[in-house]
């Protein structure tokens, strides 16, 4: 078969199966999916976070993390909580089970509701869950993961399946210096996906003193996950101090192209601090942006038996 | 030779040609003069156009004004567009009768095309045709069954590397529309409308070889998501930030056999359907969109040209029946219509342009051809000035028919002006507007008799043409000078005034509200009556929440007090992340109760996605916050 009448045989074929309007994701869906727990500071730059708390933006930068964790953040602008929860254990890789959720109430004012009470049961509402295999080797962590995403737009429901790898390369085979490269992409489900997905990198320095250290991160994506998200490109530096294994302190900063909006570019600032007694880790953060869920406090409350700050190994 | 072909070169074929000529058995005299310096004679222009280049920009014109293409080059015309890249304008026509396209520069040359040798074969019976920002020229013959998709070069002077494009998705293509709101200058995205499926097709060309069918929509009838022997469709646009034209998801399909013109919403999650117009006796054949969103649409049955908002709002009429090219509101019988578009260099920044202007292809008796018409602003009085129950102020509405900069002045009975203000460039429809009897200096005016005049001045900025701006007179009222203020027990909770009646009948409300409405299209910013309120306020015919399934809530109603209604109100769309999306009002409103609808855009045009959104209005310290929902 010549390569033109390929090309008419293979569109024919694909006419025959695409014969619906594809749906798209809401912005509640993308906020979940670029959201990350307290203390993490930054998803753009993640890597001088420790904890389970960082499963969620990036399992590489924290390979011996295990334990249980429940993360709340609220966000001040549009009272919308988000839950986060994760579990981390050992069975040959480092395991991570990830869950999410948000969403929106009282979506309607109470004169519409009295014309028809059904109104009542819609809802805008977000989950995102994520399974990752973490494999630490020397010099290298490597991250494969698959997660599992549903969207209910006051009666429209869609679904998404989404797949992360990430490589983290440690060239002296320490904590002082590591790279990041990960990609994340929709695999399958409802919702259109980006055709590139979106490509993450990040560099992280860890300087140790003692028993505290100072750590450096900068970090860019770009790309999306789905077509419709509201941002594609991202730059990210984070700064944070460990005091001898006990509190940490934490700083960062990110700047954002989105796609829609009066605004063509949008700023994240975060602080963050976390304070470890025994196993148990407490962690707080504020975050004035106007991305993701917008400005807001999330604290959260860790069991982490395996808990090291960054160090020379 | 052909006899078209000896009938139209002698001024326009080029010395490149030459080749062809001879093989074609040329006359020695038409030889010659091919060595001659080309030309172009005034008869036989292209067609006559504007400027770009000029630092007035596209012009509008309420007179039409035209010049007529020569009527030599056609044996029938069946759409014609205008490309312009940075300031040369290029022209490409179709000619059913003749079967090729016609491709020219102004002034200096015409080719024809008629894709004799490549690919597909001769072409037919041309009749839609578009260029995109790439040079991407697709050119629909439904006789054929294809789509002739070839690449503009003006290095060549001629349309290059055809190829032809058939799918079982539009077995008879009328009409084909360049999508230029995804990444417009690197991918082509097209809609295709076919009239023996009656249906739309939305493509992805970004693979040249393999085009990707994204959805198809319609199906023969009558009735919702339905239509019949469709004949011209056009994409939405809007004006965009960096002073170009954006193109927007909206389009509009001239269902010609129903003979309405629907409105579509290509959303990020589904096809929406917006709604339909229809002028009961029309024949409407084919449809464009000017650089602020208005929308045209050639009625072949009245010999008229209809203007609406993108909100299929009506809002002028143009023309009558006529033929000739010095026959001025005429049209004959209009087939096709364009607005020119291109690339232009705004602010050293290279932008997608569209113009104001309009482009029609027409048949009548003697000949066929283009016509170029500027169409201006005009406005009318809709509702004389009307004091409050206090003959305090006065409210009083008028309508515009296109974007223009308003001035508002107020007069004292000896002539010196009391208050003169701009709520800015706004768009075409209603405006009401109030007077709170104050003068410039913020002090009550005096008792007295007064006079109320609005300039309207034309988007497109031509000074010194009087067809670019629009003097309204009201009508005199009486002023009474506002009383001081009641003694109060409780300050600082007293009332700034008591509410009141509108003598008109509109609702005065006491307090602010903002509350969510489900409405069926986006709607410009307009003040409701007692009935209207009435009406919003009763039962839906079936289940709001079918409604909101099927539309979300876009709309909000709102009060206006008497206290606030010295201050602006603004009313925008944010993001749950609180970013600002959109700007629905920003300006001084009378007291009453309004109503506003989201089309689902941000400021910039682009489509916002689908999920919950907050309206916020903001008056003086006043700030309410209500949900909306775009599906």
């Amino acid at each position: 078969m010549s390569p033109r009448r390929s090309a008419v045989v293979l569109m024919l074929c694909s006419t025959t199966f695409v014969l619906k309007p594809a749906g798209g994701q809401s912005a509640l869906l993308t906020a979940l999916e670029g959201s990350l727990p307290a203390p993490a500071l930054e998803p753009t730059a993640p890597g001088l976070s420790r904890g389970l708390s960082v499963l969620w933006a990036d399992p590489t930068a924290d390979p011996r993390a295990t334990g249980v964790f429940l993360g709340i953040s609220h966000a001040s602008y549009t009272s919308m909580n988000m839950v986060h929860t994760a579990v981390g254990f050992r069975l040959g890789p480092r395991w991570s089970l990830t869950m999410g959720s948000v969403d929106i109430g009282d979506l309607f004012d109470s004169a519409l509701v009295a014309q028809d009470p059904s109104l009542a049961s819609l809802r805008a509402q977000a989950i995102l869950g994520r399974l990752d295999a973490t494999f630490s080797l020397p010099g290298i962590t490597a991250n494969l993961g698959a997660g599992l995403a549903g969207d209910e737009n006051v009666g429209i429901f869609h679904s998404s399946t989404i797949v992360r790898t990430a490589l983290r390369l440690h060239p002296w085979r320490n904590d002082r210096f590591s790279l990041r490269v990960e990609f994340t992409r929709s695999a399958a489900g409802s919702l259109p996906s980006s055709p590139k997905g979106r490509r993450s990198f990040d560099l992280t320095v860890s300087r140790p003193v003692g028993r505290s250290s100072a750590s450096f991160s900068i970090g860019a994506s770009s790309g999306s996950v789905w077509r419709y998200s509201e941002t594609r490109e991202g730059i990210a530096a984070a700064v944070q101090v460990n005091i001898l294994s006990q509190v940490d302190l934490g700083a960062a900063t990110g700047r954002y192209r989105v796609t829609y909006g009066t605004a063509p570019l949008e700023w994240y600032r975060a602080l963050s601090a976390a304070v470890r007694v025994a196993a148990v880790r407490v962690g707080a953060r504020y975050v004035s942006t106007r991305l993701g869920v917008g400005s807001g406090f999330a604290v959260s409350l860790a069991y982490e038996p395996r808990f090291a700050p960054a160090r020379s190994r | 030779m052909s006899s078209y072909t000896r009938r139209i070169v002698p001024r326009y074929l080029e010395r490149v040609n030459c080749a062809v000529a001879f093989r074609r058995g040329a006359s020695l005299p038409f030889l010659l003069s091919l060595l001659l310096p080309i030309q172009p004679a005034d008869a036989q222009t292209f067609v006559q156009l504007t400027d770009l280049g000029s630092s007035l920009g596209p012009r509008l014109t309420i007179a039409v004004t035209r010049a007529r293409l020569n009527r030599q080059l056609f044996g029938a015309i069946g759409t014609k567009v205008t490309f312009i890249d940075h300031g040369a304008v290029y022209q490409f026509a179709s000619d059913p009768e003749w079967s090729r396209v016609l491709v020219g520069r102004k002034d200096e040359w015409i080719h024809e095309y008629d894709n004799a040798t490549s690919p597909g074969g001769k072409l037919l019976q041309p009749l839609g045709i578009e260029i995109s920002a790439r040079k991407f020229v697709y050119a629909v013959d439904p006789a054929k069954g294809m789509i002739l998709v070839t690449e503009f070069s003006p290095g060549a002077k001629n349309l290059v590397n055809p190829d032809v494009w058939s799918n079982v998705q539009f077995p008879r293509p009328v009409d084909v529309a360049w999508d230029g709101s995804t990444t417009p200058l690197t991918v082509d995205y097209l809609y295709v409308l076919d009239d023996s499926l009656s249906r739309v097709s939305y493509w992805d060309r970004s693979n040249l070889l393999w085009p990707n069918l994204l959805w198809w929509y319609g199906t023969p009838g009558s009735g919702l998501a339905q239509f019949l022997r469709p004949s011209g469709i056009c994409v939405g646009k809007t004006v965009a930030s960096n002073g170009g034209t954006q193109f927007t998801t909206h389009f509009y399909v001239v269902d010609r056999g129903n003979r309405r013109v629907v409105w579509l919403n290509r959303g990020p999650s589904a096809l929406t359907w917006m709604g339909t117009i229809s002028l009961g006796t029309w024949d409407p054949t084919d449809c464009a969109v000017d650089h602020f969103g208005n929308l045209y649409v050639t009625d072949q049955l009245s010999h008229r040209i209809h203007k609406f908002t993108y909100a299929l709002s009506q809002l002028a009429t143009y023309g009558s029946y006529g033929t000739g090219a010095g026959n001025l509101n005429t049209f004959a019988f209009p087939r096709a219509i364009s607005v020119p578009c291109g690339l232009k260099i705004v602010n050293s920044q290279t932008v997608w342009y569209c113009e104001g202007r309009i482009i029609t292809a027409e048949d009548w008796s003697e000949t066929t051809g283009a016509v170029e018409h500027y169409l201006g602003i005009d406005g009318a009085i809709t509702a004389q000035p009307q004091p409050d129950a206090y003959n305090h102020g006065a409210t009083f509405s008028y309508s515009t028919t296109d974007h223009a900069t308003h001035w508002i002045t107020v007069w004292n009975q000896s002539g010196a002006t009391v208050r003169r203000n701009s709520p800015g460039f706004m768009p075409p429809g209603p405006h009401t507007r109030f007077w709170n009897g104050y003068t410039d200096a913020g002090t009550s005016a005096p008792t007295g008799n007064y006079t109320i005049g609005v300039s309207l001045y034309s988007a497109y900025g031509c000074s010194g043409q009087s067809w670019c701006a629009k003097g309204l007179s009201f009508q005199p009222f009486y002023h009474q000078q506002e009383p001081p203020p009641p003694p109060c027990d409780h300050p600082p909770r007293c009332p700034f005034s008591p509410p009141i009646s509108d003598p008109s009948g509109d609702p005065e409300p006491a307090s602010l509200f903002l509350r969510q409405r489900v409405v069926a299209d986006p709607r410009p910013l307009a003040r409701l009556t007692s009935q209207q309120l009435a009406y919003a306020s009763s039962a839906a015919p079936r289940g709001v929440s079918d409604l909101v399934r099927e539309l979300g809530v876009r709309g909000v109603t709102f009060s206006v007090t008497r206290e606030l209604s010295s201050r602006p109100i603004k009313i925008s769309v944010q993001s749950v992340s609180g970013r600002r999306i959109r700007t629905l009002v920003n300006e001084v409103l009378a007291p009453g109760v309004y109503e506003v609808g989201w089309d689902g855009l941000d400021d910039r045009g682009r489509p916002a996605a689908p999920g919950v959104y907050f309206a916020v209005l903001t008056a003086g310290t006043a700030r309410l916050v209500q949900r909306l929902i775009l599906r």
